[in-house]
């Protein structure tokens, strides 16, 4: 399995990062720009990611806007519905207007951090993605 | 509150264990602090179920078991301890967030915390923290609901539309991620089989056939009714039922996705059933294509969704330009809405006053004219503006009678194209709200008795799918809805006999073709042989026409026997603004509805007549009318003039016709309704009241009370 991490908090990221290293392939981003970029490559490489942990308040490009830059260039490359790859948002903002526009923009799931790793497990495997046999 | 303090040392504990993971150990002996700390609270407890008491010990006692072996025994294990020791922890956080919220419900409302130990079974209680978002999701998924509806009808015409497939995948999609944040796990596994469902069809693997659209209507109808119990239990506070046939729907969902097709019919677009039976070589086989995709599955679909972008339609980009709006919206509330219309009005009336004193006051000035000229363009401008921030588009009422027409026709076994024109057609919100109920009725009267079946309209040489049509467009400052059905049409003799019968008319009495046809708005009046499980023309009709008359509106029928008929419905644009004649009466100005004048003439004194205590009454075109004079009904002091000096105003309410006598007729306008406030309470024969030019009030006259008021 092949993961991005992206989040502009350095203990953030290398907490999801370790967390994620456990099943997978880690990558990381530090904006929601350098995400964008990083997701096209892989796309046009043919190297799909599987997930991506996405924060919302991050400089640069925010995760809302990443996210819809993300699943137009999906849409643009002919990816719809459950081919697309699963978008975790991974963040503190818990006010309701956050999350309906995340859903609304096609993320799969909404996490409020803390991000816990019994949590974040959870959500991964709702999303059907493959688990480690812990 | 020691709950709170409970959960700031958990949080606490699972940051330092975060650590931990991590491999820092430090935290150690602050962690084992913090769980002593713990278990003291927890002890200290008061107010709690025992049972809740004695697991939250025993877990803490657990982890602090666990911790202790981590912190003697620094051997190879140790991460596996810390995992452990973590995932206790972690449960203690849960299980006492659990609690404390348990005790938040105790305090909201007095309900017994066997209530939510009770509520596996009976559903669940919405958590105050989450009552804002789970109002959110109940509004956003509304939408979203309506917009797969719009979709699935758009889809079974064309059922390899790839566009309009993937607005419904994409709803779904967002209800289930919702669904899931909220652990509204009903609702979440609904559309989740949907969405499966879905896929499938969009990666081409099934055809969405009727069969199967039959199921996504009925998960949508199921969803509806979840959210709908959800939105009654986020007012009351009660906990959410659980729904009913929950299973049932996902079995059907289920075995959709396995079924296979071939067997049964090519996908039949119901609303254009006529070609269906006839000519099946319209449509590839089913066979044909599943070998076909076998064959280049990938390059099919790749191929499919290339043809079907550009030559999206416009309904298709209507759609899309829609979605692009909707991100830019923000949600107001009417009354702050209203509150603007209101305001804007007020300044319309204000500066019509400006006008008005620079036009009588002020001598001849250019500048000043040219400068209030353009103000007034400006005030206009604003007042239209607002007026349009109240207005919708009709789509969403046509599009429910779409559904309804589908359904019926199923039901009935009937065949029936249903076309809509105008669904762009904006009006007033509150217009929107109130004609869904009486276009329900109509469509339905329409469907049953209107349209006949397949065997029958053969016979009469027509086509074998009746056609139903839904209208709406603006015209003289009116909306118009026309719903039209090219069914048997409405049968004059039938009409008669059955009025007679109900005494609602003389024999012999003459009535006109539009008078026979508007027997039916009486009520009782029903010339269905048999009442059927959909209608029996006439229930219903008269609270039709009610309802449209309550909105200011008007019904007029026309219907050929044999050939259909059609039902025309005119509503004002918006219920704050009147077209109004102002009339003078004394030396008071009053205004009548323009849309209920029929004529207004200087009478002869040999049409006027007297009857015995009964009052005057007036000879026009044949037929005699009551005369009401507005002097007497306001207590007014008669002027002068004799009537034949005065104006007689023929209104009309109901089919009944009456004339007022007014002193002059001053021209027509449109003004903004005003309430007469709490104080006056409602006053009969005025409906309200207008600020005129001149910053005087205008009373606003209430036809059919007036008639009352004449008749008693």
């Amino acid at each position: 399995m092949k993961c991005l991490v992206v989040d502009d908090d350095f203990a953030a990221r290398r907490l999801l990062q370790r967390l994620l290293s456990e099943i997978g392939i880690c990558d990381i981003a530090v904006d929601g720009r350098e995400a964008v970029d990083v997701f096209q490559d892989s796309l046009d490489e043919d190297d799909r990611y599987d997930l991506i942990c996405l924060d919302i308040m991050m400089p640069q490009m925010d995760g809302h806007q990443a996210l819809k830059a993300i699943r137009q260039y999906e849409e643009a490359g002919g990816i719809y519905g459950q081919d697309g790859v699963k978008i975790i948002m991974t963040t503190a903002l818990d006010n309701s207007k956050h999350i309906m526009d995340a859903f609304r923009e096609g993320c799969e799931a909404y996490i409020v951090k803390p991000v816990r790793k019994a949590k974040l497990f959870e959500e991964i495997n709702k999303l059907g993605l493959s688990m480690p046999a812990s | 509150m020691k709950t709170i303090k409970l959960k700031e040392l958990t949080q606490q504990s699972c940051s330092t264990i975060e650590r931990l993971n991590e491999g820092d150990f430090s935290g150690l002996d602050n962690l084992q602090a913090t769980l002593d700390q713990i278990n003291q609270a927890i002890g200290s407890l008061v107010d709690v179920p025992v049972t809740w008491l004695d697991q939250a010990k025993e877990s803490t006692s657990e982890a602090l078991g666990t911790l202790q072996k981590i912190m003697s025994q620094a051997d190879d294990n140790t991460s596996e301890l810390v995992q452990s020791l973590s995932k206790e922890i972690h449960e203690l956080t849960d299980f006492i967030e659990q609690g404390s919220r348990n005790e938040d419900e105790q305090a909201e409302a007095a309900t017994a915390e066997s209530e939510s130990s009770e509520s596996h079974d009976e559903g669940f209680t919405i958590l105050a923290d989450d009552l804002e978002l789970i109002v959110d999701f109940i509004n956003e998924s509304s939408e979203h609901l309506e917009a797969v509806e719009g979709g699935l009808l758009k889809l079974e015409e064309k059922p390899d539309d790839a566009e309009t497939l993937n607005t419904i995948f994409r709803a779904f999609h967002t209800i289930k991620g919702m669904a899931g944040f909220l652990n509204l796990v009903e609702i979440g596994s609904l559309a989740h089989a949907a969405e499966n469902l879905l896929d499938l069809a969009r990666k081409n693997e099934l055809v969405l056939a009727a069969g199967k659209c039959d199921i996504i209507f009925a998960s949508v109808d199921a969803l509806k009714t979840m959210i709908d119990a959800l939105r009654a239990s986020a007012n009351s506070g009660q906990p959410v039922p659980k729904f009913k046939g929950l299973q049932e729907i996902l079995d059907g969902l289920k075995a959709s996705e396995t079924e296979s097709d071939a067997q049964e019919q090519p996908p039949a677009p119901v609303t254009n059933p006529s070609e269906m039976p006839e000519k099946p070589a319209d449509t590839i086989p089913i066979d044909v294509i599943e070998t076909k995709l076998v064959q280049n599955a990938d390059q099919k679909l790749d191929t499919l969704l290339k043809k079907e972008r550009p030559s999206a339609s416009s309904e298709v980009s209507y759609i899309k330009a829609k979605t692009a709006l909707s991100d830019e919206k923000i949600k107001v509330s009417t009354t702050r809405l209203d509150n603007l219309i209101n305001m804007a009005g007020e300044l319309a009336v204000s500066h019509l006053m400006v006008t008005e004193e620079i036009n009588t006051n002020v001598a001849v000035n250019h500048t000043l004219n040219r400068k209030v000229g353009h103000h007034s363009k400006i005030v206009r401008e604003l007042q239209e503006l607002t007026m349009s921030m109240r207005m919708v588009p009709i789509q969403g009422v046509f599009q429910k009678m779409s559904r309804l027409v589908r359904d019926l026709s199923r039901k009935m076994d009937k065949q029936i194209l249903f076309k809509t024109v105008g669904e762009e057609t904006e009006l007033d919100r509150s217009i929107v709200d109130k004609i869904a109920d009486p276009l329900v009725h109509m469509v339905r009267n329409s469907a049953d008795h209107g349209i006949e079946s397949a065997q029958v309209r053969v016979d009469a040489g027509k086509p074998a799918a009746g056609t139903i049509e839904l209208r709406a467009f603006h015209q003289a400052g009116n909306i118009v809805i026309e719903i039209a059905d090219d069914g048997k049409g409405l049968d004059k003799e039938v009409l008669l006999e059955k009025a007679l019968q109900r005494g609602l008319i003389q024999p012999n009495q003459e009535l006109s073709d539009e008078e026979v046809f508007k027997l039916i708005f009486h009520a009782g009046f029903s010339t269905a042989q048999k009442v059927t499980n959909v209608s029996g023309r006439g229930v219903g009709m008269d609270v039709v026409r009610k309802n449209i008359e309550a909105l200011r509106g008007k019904v007029d029928i026309s219907s050929e026997l044999g050939k259909g008929s059609t039902f025309t419905i005119r509503l004002p644009l918006t219920l704050s603004l009147i077209d109004g004649q102002v009339v003078m009466v004394g030396c008071d100005r009053y205004i009548i509805p323009v849309n209920s004048i029929v004529r207004s003439y200087k009478p002869t004194a040999e049409q006027m007549s007297s009857i015995l205590n009964r009052g005057e009454i007036a000879l026009t075109q044949g037929k005699l009318v009551p005369v009401i004079s507005l002097h007497e009904l306001f207590g007014m002091t008669q002027t002068s003039k004799g009537i034949t000096e005065s104006l007689l105003v023929t209104v009309e309410e109901d089919q009944h016709q009456c004339c007022l006598v007014v002193d002059d007729l001053l021209g027509q306008q449109q003004v903004v309704i005003k309430t007469l406030g709490e104080m006056m309470g409602s006053i009969k024969g005025v409906s309200g009241g207008a600020i005129m030019g001149d910053g005087k009030v205008s009373l606003i006259l209430d036809i059919p009370s007036l008639m009352e008021m004449a008749r008693s």
